[in-house]
């Protein structure tokens, strides 16, 4: 990864047609970009066709590139818009519909389960990350978006809500949504849950 | 398994979703520290909600970009990786 002044020096180097420049700066994002791709679409060739995209554009239009954020995050919104589309085109059917009953009310009358930290119970990782895997891969994809951008990326419900063009409410309620449904998935998965009774 | 059938008012269910979307200011964390103290299943919702989130993060290390995926980017691109 290079710093932003060095970053800043490539990207004026390559837009004048530098190619190690570009070499450079496509080395540099890369692993990072078809890494979101991956979570967003759950399919590794949709994931390279997104990163090939990504940096097509990036070449093409690299002098248009302001310099108000930095490349990665204007990298990030290409390929998240890239990857949306994609999954657009797709027209997948919602697979699981049971999600969109889940509210944080109808929770908060349910049976509450507690489970122990897998990790501190010296539960295989694999084991974990495989549930976990299984678990985000079955969340419906304007779901699993929403969750990847605001709980893995670390976007601001604002920013979140940008980028996938919903409305803020919308953004949270699918949070919540999705929360619940992969902190259930992953109870039942990992067998590690004690019943509280109140 | 007993249903967890005290009532949540709106406001506790509002504190619950803010707090755990990282949107809570001091004094409305305060609020909910003290309805989660007497209410053990709200801390075992919040708490599990948000381990859920920390454990998927935990496992979230950066995917390797594989070799050949990288190749077919230069090659797409024109570029040589090694200049």
């Amino acid at each position: 990864m290079v710093n932003q002044l060095d970053e800043k020096t490539l990207i004026e180097n390559a837009v004048n047609g530098d190619q190690s420049a570009m070499a450079t700066l496509v080395d540099s994002h890369s692993a990072r970009i078809y890494s979101l791709a991956i979570k967003l679409l759950q399919n590794e060739e949709d994931a390279e066709d997104v990163l090939q995209e990504t940096f097509i554009i990036m070449l093409k239009k690299l002098n248009t590139f302001s310099g108000k954020s930095s490349l990665y995050t204007w990298l990030y919104r290409i390929a998240t818009n890239l990857a949306l589309g994609k999954l657009r085109s797709k027209q997948i059917v919602n697979p699981n519909e049971d999600i969109n009953n889940l509210s944080e009310s109808s929770y908060l009358g349910k049976d509450i389960r507690k489970w122990v930290n897998p990790v501190e119970k010296d539960q295989d990782q694999s084991i974990m990350k495989s549930c976990l895997e299984k678990a985000i891969s079955k969340l419906p994809d304007s779901y699993r978006s929403v969750f990847i951008m605001r709980d893995v990326e670390n976007n601001s419900t604002r920013q979140t809500a940008e980028i996938l063009g919903l409305s803020e409410a919308n953004v949270k309620v699918r949070l919540m949504r999705a929360r619940l449904y992969m902190r259930d998935r992953l109870a039942e998965n990992m067998k590690c849950v004690e019943v509280i009774t109140t | 398994m007993n249903a967890h059938n005290h009532n949540h008012n709106d406001s506790i269910i509002d504190l619950v979703q803010k707090h755990l979307g990282r949107d809570l200011g001091a004094k409305a964390k305060g609020e909910l520290k003290h309805h989660i103290e007497e209410c053990p299943d709200c801390k075992v919702y919040v708490d599990s909600v948000e381990e859920t989130v920390k454990l998927y993060k935990s496992i979230d290390s950066a995917t390797d970009i594989p070799s050949g995926v990288s190749e077919r980017l230069f090659k797409v691109l024109h570029l040589k990786k090694d200049l």
